[in-house]
């Protein structure tokens, strides 16, 4: 389980989160959503700590990720996967090299049990065959499927999703949502996915948060955000011109 | 946007410089820490051996051949017919390889390799591939900045010894063969007249394993710098050239009023 407790963060002069506070329970996927500029990505970036905040906890599993020293945030780390917005595949590896790189540095598997369960990666989103493409010779959705292969591989037991549907055309955005409950359902992986896209959070989401001026104004069901903020849906849709 | 005073921006200036030595010296005390995992990092380690080698060779042949090549036609351009040519063949030898190779060679492998590295290393940060690698718990400078600058200090002394080599060959053969302004035995003659083991180690590994340094760690340094998009990887590439340019050039009359 993740706990963040009054979580803030400043670049510069502006205050990109304002005591930001929220769970999220093993096992579900969790929506943050927001119109851009309002402190999504910064806040799935500081559940790594990519990003130190100001001031405020990230309890994961019970260990304050901010505090601990950068040897033990590295062990840390190995319990989660992130998807980045571009898929922020390594351009000087194949697609192979990319997904195998943690097993092939954190473990002592062999490069043929590495292969094989790049393969099986690659099987899950439907990219059987593009081993030995580099990431150049890819689409855009293909790239974001390489990421999340990338992501699966390790058998993380959080994997953040940073913009997944971003970018791509309604079948690949709609075959990447079936792709986070595809590992949600088969391999019990706890998601957190911050986006824009409504139809992201409807498909994928058990819990929404909805993240403005750098703080949580609702966080619930997907039922309850749908009953009670339609008009903030349809004003972010809007807005993205959806 | 108010327009900054002379002071005011002599004084962001100065305090950016003193921001960037700090962080410098943060990168080279987080590279130092990571010696200790050679092994674990051993692939990007010899991957870069090997990138380095190989992508130099062509121009380092080259330059190498040239500088034999020019370094005796000056030689004998600037001596007078009364000067001893043994001691010409002295002077193209030991100008060579304590000083034309190295200097020439760094100078050239600083836009060749330090450029690019800059490059590399900003391109892979304002794509997220650097956020990237911490999230697969990989230390960016252990993977990407400790491997280069220990090919840098490696392979340039290496590369300096293979083009000193070229150098004094192709300079040997013009000389002999083609200019014939000295016999082969004279030219031998004046290479060993006052040698010192010390000008062979100077030149070719006290010299090139600190411009290999300089060259490799101004590129990783300026390459995790990286800001904006496509400019800054421009900015990035071009700051990293003309800083290990200058400190090559600066260094080497130090290391020559020094240690000779």
């Amino acid at each position: 389980m993740i706990r963040i407790r009054d979580l803030w963060k400043r670049f510069e002069d502006k205050e990109v989160l304002k005591g930001v506070n929220l769970s999220i329970e093993d096992g579900q996927t969790t929506v943050i959503l927001g119109p851009s500029g309002q402190g999504k990505t910064v806040l799935l970036k500081t559940l790594v700590g990519l990003l130190k905040p100001d001031r405020g906890e990230v309890l994961v599993d019970g260990e304050d990720i901010v505090r601990v020293p950068r040897k033990r945030l590295f062990e840390i780390r190995k319990k989660f996967s992130f998807v980045f917005q571009g898929g922020a595949l390594f351009d000087f590896l194949t697609v192979k090299e990319n997904v195998g790189l943690f097993l092939r540095m954190h473990t002592r598997m062999k490069e043929e049990e590495i292969d094989a369960k790049v393969r099986e990666a690659l099987k899950v989103v439907g990219l059987s065959g593009t081993e030995n493409l580099y990431p150049e010779e890819l689409s855009g959705g293909m790239k974001k499927r390489v990421a999340i292969a990338r992501a699966v591989v390790s058998s993380p037991k959080y994997i953040l999703y940073d913009e997944p549907t971003t970018g791509l055309d309604r079948t690949n955005a709609r075959a990447v949502n079936n792709l986070i409950n595809k590992l949600k359902d088969q391999y019990g992986v706890t998601s957190v996915v911050v986006t824009h896209d409504i139809e992201c959070m409807e498909t994928v989401a058990d819990k929404v948060a909805l993240l403005k001026e750098g703080k949580m104004f609702f966080v619930g069901k997907k039922e309850e955000v749908e009953e009670k903020y339609l008009d903030y849906l349809y004003k972010l849709e809007e807005s993205y011109g959806i | 946007m108010e327009k900054k005073g002379f002071l005011e921006s002599l004084g962001e200036k100065g305090i950016n410089f003193f921001v960037a030595v700090y962080e410098a010296a943060v990168l080279f005390a987080e590279t130092l820490k990571q010696l200790p995992r050679i092994y674990f990092y051993r692939r990007q380690i010899i991957e870069q051996f090997y990138s380095l080698t190989v992508s130099t060779l062509p121009v380092t042949s080259l330059i190498a051949i040239f500088i034999g090549l020019g370094s005796t036609v000056q030689g004998t351009y600037q001596t007078s017919a009364l000067t001893p040519r043994y001691f010409t063949a002295n002077v193209i030898f030991k100008s060579t390889i304590i000083e034309l190779t190295p200097i020439v060679l760094s100078l050239v492998l600083a836009g060749k390799i330090g450029g690019s590295l800059a490059a590399e290393i900003g391109s892979m940060k304002v794509s997220e591939q650097i956020d990237a690698l911490e999230t697969l718990s990989l230390d960016p400078v252990g993977f990407l900045v400790m491997p280069r600058v220990l090919a840098g200090i490696i392979m340039l002394p290496v590369m300096t010894i293979f083009a000193n080599f070229l150098a004094i060959f192709s300079s040997f053969l013009m000389s002999t063969a083609v200019l014939h302004w000295i016999n082969p035995g004279e030219y031998v003659s004046g290479m060993k007249m006052g040698f010192k083991a010390f000008e062979l180690y100077f030149g070719n590994f006290i010299k090139p394993s600190i411009y290999g340094f300089i060259i490799t760690f101004s590129g990783s340094f300026f390459g995790l710098r990286t800001r904006g998009g496509a400019k800054g990887v421009g900015i990035a590439s071009t700051t990293s050239v003309v800083v290990s340019a200058v400190l090559i050039v600066i260094l080497d009359y130090f290391l020559g009023e020094l240690l000779l």
